[in-house]
């Protein structure tokens, strides 16, 4: 089960509201290879992970992507937060403000709503863990890619953190795929 | 306390104090509500505590075998332990 602690993985202090960035970031909260999808991605492998090691790295990996999608919907908070009426309507994020307001709601930059669709659990080790690895590189494109429009030094700081964590989470996958594949091979057919 | 025992305690305790807690979000000033609290909370971190020395981690935070991390031993709490 899980606990709630009332504080963020990373701290988001952003000074200048920003609505036309909020409708980019806010693709990792509820985009193809945003937060709630790694999320429930790992979250929903790990029950046919074959051994203790990948269940563990699943969770953990999987309760981390909760953390960011709550760093990333605050950084989309207080990018709209302050935003006068007229900056939203002369940015991207009206069309997103006709529905959801200042608020945060999991949709990709497009306004398509979050989709399982986005994801796979085949039961299959290899197959889930190759999805992971990338995954985790598309996450971390997305973020380069919001690196690339933002000049917001407040939001880049942070968004760098997340997307230096994309990086650590492949190295851990692909250890666990190294092992599964190099020692542990006849466990992942027993019909688990 | 066997394991699995001691485990159906925590999980009572520790539902007990998560209504308390959904009650006192909505009535923050019920001092009868707030004792009651306080004491399901202090009784799952002691059961918590007690659980763990004996059986292994429910938090990774405690792991506390030198030689091995054993935070992933199995079962994982989806498997039947039998
Ligand atoms: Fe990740």
């Amino acid at each position: 089960m899980w606990n709630y602690q009332k504080k963020l993985q990373y701290p988001v202090h952003i000074k200048n509201p920003n609505p036309k960035l909020a409708s980019y970031v806010v693709s990792q909260y509820g985009g193809p290879n945003g937060e709630i999808s790694a999320s429930l991605r790992y979250l929903s492998q790990r029950y046919s992970m074959p051994d203790g090691m990948t269940k563990a790295l699943l969770t953990d990996i999987g309760t981390e992507e909760l953390a960011h999608m709550e760093i990333v919907g605050t950084i989309v908070r207080q990018l709209a937060k302050n935003a006068t009426d007229e900056e939203i309507e002369n940015s991207p994020f009206g069309a997103y403000f006709m529905n959801h307001g200042r608020g945060v709601y999991p949709a990709d930059s497009n306004g398509m709503p979050f989709n399982a669709l986005a994801f796979a659990v085949t039961a299959d080790p290899i197959a889930d863990l190759v999805e992971d690895l990338a995954a985790e590189q598309k996450a971390r494109v997305v973020y380069d890619n919001i690196l690339k429009v933002s000049d917001d030094p407040d939001v880049n700081d942070v968004i760098k953190f997340l997307r230096e964590r994309e990086v650590v989470h492949f190295q851990r996958f692909g250890e666990t795929l190294d092992q599964i594949q190099n020692t542990k091979l006849p466990k992942i057919y027993c019909g688990k | 306390m066997s394991q699995n025992e001691l485990l159906k305690q925590i999980s009572a305790y520790a539902f007990a104090e998560k209504e308390w807690n959904l009650y006192l979000d909505t009535h923050p000033t019920d001092k009868d509500a707030l004792k009651k609290h306080k004491a399901m909370a202090e009784k799952t971190r002691e059961l918590v505590k007690e659980y763990e020395q004996n059986f292994g981690p429910l938090t990774s935070m405690s792991a506390l075998d030198p030689n091995c991390f054993d935070w992933i031993t199995e079962p994982w709490p989806w498997e039947q332990c039998n």
